[in-house]
């Protein structure tokens, strides 16, 4: 079983590696650099206007230390057939998820040290607490983070329905009050308090554990949940399989599909639309992709820059959704409906036009936005209609066909 | 004559798992194509609908190959997948308008057919639902009730039996009843040898790539009396599997 874990973790840190060299690649990194640059900065020059008649700070400061308990959850690492496999092996559980628990610890606690250093300028400022207090306010963070993991570790078995509804709001609530005391009061009050209540959980843990089961299902829904998060997250920098492809129903577009016509030639037609406007995936970039686009067009202004701008932004979405044309090919009606392949291609060029014209459309209202002479919005007119025609007559077909 | 299969060999690679087989399905009858896992049934499944092309032999569908008009061919077949498969994004009465779309059906005939199976198989309040998350044996039900909306000549069911609730096995044999009256041609291929029994006008027994023997039930029982009585005792028999009792 400590084997079975240490093994699931490197996978799982491999894995996570890998997400992370797509999301940090070297123009995010430099972007990154100045968003935070530009984020310490700002922090830095608002502490100096911060003086110790601004109470309500600690008030803020002390939501902000409370809310940043929730950071940080136990990574089980459990998979569904866990279920059926590690079931003869109840009783061995827990070894392994006191290793989840202990790696998760770490991590956790490393975000709070974090979370506290971040504020601490604040505390000094505002509140006046210095030296050794310092120090025992941060260990009562880690504290109370560390009844929180314990709680957490604990709802990994079967508790009885009052004990699972009530403990963790409890914890919560009392680690508020041990929070404000600290604050307030006394840091050294709260980390003696801090403390006695991390013993308590641990305490609760030691006692519960070995006469009770293990909640498999709830457990392994759990940490599916919480790696879907994660992988929510890759998603937004990168493609991530796991996400991919989820359906909405949008009835609100369904305007939209009522001016499509409805015949023998344009049955493929009928299935794009409906699959870009339902579909997750390539609407999310083309919207992505338009607004980011929109954005940029009208705060470059108006000259060569946005009319470049707009060039490439019309390709860039253009270009990727190349692909949806072969969203359906591994449905076997695509393929035996007796439509050309010549109808097909038509028919998603008219999308392709659809979409890229809406866009378009778009990026010339943030462009006249921006004060551009009417002169200059004709002439991207223009140049937009060419790029849509050459993007889609020629080089969509040079590509599909 | 609607389907003719002459000599085929074909395969999804070099090696080819149809070894020269050939069949025909009239119009009006309903042909049960049997065999065991891997003999071929699928294969030969996947030719008919051109989603494989042959190695050797020719595949003729009412004078018409897959080669000289594919439109016309496909035109004719109506596929029901042995696994269903849906477009995640249409909801089924989506699914029901891109068919009638993509056969170039007459939607107020097409319609007045599809509430009547919508209706027999309880789907008609599901109308606006996506399919994709229906059951497997809803979902199979999307398929047949898709198929049947066509005036397609020849249908071709894979294995419809397991899935389907007694109820739908009924209604399904009753609707294949009905296009056989108009003349359409039906190849089923199937495990459930004792429905087939009794459904099927004639067989097809496949065994590793190769037409073990077809016709009638009569036919092939007096073609090998030692065998046994139902259509069960005689395919085991004729595969040569020994079967340890």
């Amino acid at each position: 079983m400590n084997e079975l874990y240490q093994h699931r973790l490197q996978r799982h840190l491999r894995q996570m590696l890998r997400y992370l060299r797509l999301v940090f690649n070297d123009h995010f990194v430099i972007a990154l650099m100045f968003f935070v640059g530009g984020l310490g900065l700002t922090y830095s020059n608002w502490l100096k206007t911060v003086g110790p008649q601004d109470t309500w700070i600690i008030a803020v400061v002390g939501l902000l230390l409370w809310g940043g308990l929730g950071i940080g959850r136990v990574a089980t690492l459990l998979e569904p057939a866990d279920t059926v496999f590690l079931l003869p092996r109840e009783r061995d559980l827990h070894g392994y998820l006191v290793h989840a628990w202990h790696y998760s610890w770490w991590l956790a606690q490393i975000v709070q040290v974090c979370l506290v250093i971040l504020t601490l300028p604040l505390l000094v400022l505002v509140d006046k607490i210095a030296g050794a207090a310092l120090v025992a306010l941060l260990v009562t963070q880690l504290a109370l983070k560390d009844s929180q993991m314990t709680l957490a570790v604990t709802h990994l078995y079967r508790l009885t329905v009052t004990a699972k509804r009530w403990s963790k709001p409890l914890n919560w609530l009392v680690a508020l009050v041990i929070l404000a005391l600290g604050l307030l009061v006394s840091p050294w009050l709260s980390l003696v308090l801090a403390l006695a209540l991390a013993g308590v959980q641990r305490v609760w843990h030691n006692r519960l554990w070995p006469h009770s089961v293990v909640a498999w299902r709830d457990d392994v829904k759990l940490e599916a949940n919480r790696m879907l998060g994660i992988y929510r997250f890759f998603n937004l920098f990168t493609d991530v399989p796991m996400v991919q492809g989820s359906v909405k129903r949008r009835r609100y577009l369904d305007w939209v599909l009522r001016w499509l016509p409805k015949d023998q030639a344009h049955a493929f037609g009928y299935l794009f639309s409906r699959g870009m406007l339902r579909g997750t995936e390539f609407s999310g970039l083309v919207a992505r992709l338009t607004v980011i686009g929109a954005i940029l067009l009208y705060f470059s202004g108006h000259g060569w820059l946005a009319m470049a701008l707009d060039v490439v932004f019309i390709y860039l979405i253009g270009f990727q959704l190349l692909p949806f044309y072969k969203r359906y090919d591994n449905i076997v009606f695509t393929h035996i409906y007796p439509l050309s392949a010549k109808r097909r291609l038509a028919n998603f060029q008219r999308l392709l036009t659809n979409v890229l014209s809406v866009t378009g459309v778009i990026f010339l209202a943030a462009f006249w936005l921006s004060n551009a002479p009417l002169v200059q919005v004709g002439f991207l007119l223009v140049i937009n209609a060419v790029e849509i025609y050459l993007l889609v007559a020629w080089y969509a077909k040079l590509r599909l066909a | 004559m609607a389907l003719t299969v002459s000599h085929l060999v074909g395969g999804y690679s070099q090696i080819p798992v149809l070894k020269d087989i050939s069949f025909e399905v009239q119009p009006g009858e309903l042909v049960g194509l049997i065999g065991l896992n891997g003999a071929g049934k699928s294969t030969t499944i996947n030719h008919i609908i051109g989603l494989l092309t042959p190695m050797k032999g020719k595949i003729t569908l009412n004078d018409v190959t897959l080669a000289t008009d594919p439109q016309a061919y496909k035109a004719q077949i109506a596929y029901i997948p042995e696994t269903p498969i849906l477009y995640e994004e249409l909801t089924l009465k989506e699914h029901l308008e891109m068919t009638m779309l993509a056969y170039g059906l007459d939607q107020t005939a097409a319609w007045e057919r599809a509430n009547e199976l919508l209706k027999i198989f309880r789907l008609d309040n599901k109308l606006d639902w996506f399919p994709a998350n229906f059951s497997k044996g809803m979902k199979q039900k999307v398929m047949i009730v898709c198929a049947f909306i066509t005036n397609a000549k020849l249908f071709i069911i894979d294995e419809p039996f397991l899935g389907l609730d007694p109820l739908a096995v009924h209604d399904l044999l009753h609707l294949i009843a009905t296009v056989k009256q108009r003349g359409a041609g039906v190849l089923m291929s199937t495990h459930v040898l004792d429905t087939a029994e009794k459904a099927c006008d004639r067989f097809v027994l496949l065994h590793s790539g190769e037409v073990q023997t077809q016709g009638t039930f009569q036919e092939i029982k007096a073609n090998y009396p030692d065998a046994g009585e139902s259509l069960n005792d005689i395919y085991l028999s004729l595969t040569g599997v020994t079967r340890h009792e």
